[in-house]
């Protein structure tokens, strides 16, 4: 698995512009501040990351979605149990409190989240790209950190030995709840969507 | 009371529209979770104003708003998604949408909007 050096430069840049975005739709949804604490691309051994996720023994609700377009790829947002509940009532504009129980509410309110998130990468990168990318309906699982963060990256396992993930953590304002966002690229076409970026960013600088 | 149908995958989405509506001159007749669903509701329930999701399971925003408007072509159909995206908003219009909402939505705009379309 290889990116050249550039391209993860740019990848970069265009997640941490996305991100923003997606912090802003994030806010907007829940009528609260979803600070952003943590952007990071790396290229990552597969058995360093599930052993730290492994190590994470909360139970979590996540929210897992494929981008189709241009540039392919799996995005997942991940919150603690006691977490999505209190994320429900914001939603809902309750009073924190309200939601006792994990049910289809709950469900829901994660789902619609990983919509709202991945709609606005999507959003970011096809204005970056130019081109369309569409979230697919998501599948919500709830389960320990590390069996999710397991079923998020299977198909990666197979092949490889290192994913390129960025990963981004949220914390909701005036609250201890932290909650994660995971984008992990299709490697093929993102060297064509870059390349492409690359070629239309020099022939304007040229023009300009 | 102009009657609304709500189209949305996600229980959560379709509680908070309920609850944006009952605050308009607007009454919820009915709900449905994919595209599918949404052309039996329509036929049954013959509604003046319908929301519509993009991204759903099985049938989507897009084919729904094409086969309602196969069936009903003056039928009113304003898309709600988080897609803001030319080339989507270009195959909203095409499909027969009247209005386009982008989410995350605020309650004024989702009451201005269908006002808008009720009235055209």
């Amino acid at each position: 698995m290889q990116i050249s050096k550039e391209h993860l430069k740019i990848l970069d840049i265009i997640v941490k512009i996305s991100m923003d975005n997606a912090s802003r739709s994030f806010s907007k949804t829940i009528k609260h501040a979803a600070l952003i604490e943590l952007v990071k691309t790396e290229l990552m051994d597969i058995s360093v990351i599930t052993e730290e996720m492994n190590t994470d023994f909360r139970e979590m609700v996540a929210s897992i979605l494929q981008l189709e377009g241009s540039l392919n790829g799996k995005l997942m947002f991940m919150i603690p149990l006691d977490g999505a509940l209190i994320l429900q009532d914001f939603y809902l504009q309750e009073e924190p409190g309200t939601a006792k129980e994990f049910d289809q509410l709950t469900e829901g309110t994660v789902q619609e989240i990983g919509n709202i998130l991945a709609s606005a990468i999507g959003n970011s990168f096809a204005t970056s790209l130019g081109s369309m990318l569409l979230p697919t309906p998501p599948q919500v699982l709830c389960d320990f950190a590390g069996s999710i963060f397991e079923q998020f990256i299977f198909e990666e396992c197979v092949d490889n030995d290192k994913i390129l993930l960025t990963e981004t953590k949220f914390r909701l304002n005036n609250t201890e709840i932290d909650c994660y966002f995971f984008l992990l690229p299709d490697l093929n076409t993102l060297e064509e969507s870059l390349d492409k970026y690359e070629n239309v960013t020099n022939i304007n600088t040229c023009n300009s | 009371m102009k009657k609304v149908l709500i189209v949305d995958d996600a229980s959560v989405v379709r509680l908070l529209i309920k609850k944006v509506l009952k605050q308009g001159d607007f009454n919820v007749v009915g709900e449905a979770v994919n595209g599918m669903d949404a052309l039996e509701k329509y036929k049954e329930l013959k509604p003046d104003i319908v929301t519509m999701d993009i991204t759903m399971p099985e049938v989507d925003g897009i084919q729904a708003t094409k086969d309602i408007i196969a069936f009903d072509a003056n039928a009113k159909i304003v898309m709600l998604s988080g897609i803001d995206q030319k080339e989507m908003l270009w195959q909203a219009i095409k499909a027969g949408a009247v209005s386009y909402i982008v989410k995350p939505f605020e309650k004024d705009r989702i009451l201005s909007t269908l006002n808008e379309v009720i009235i055209s």
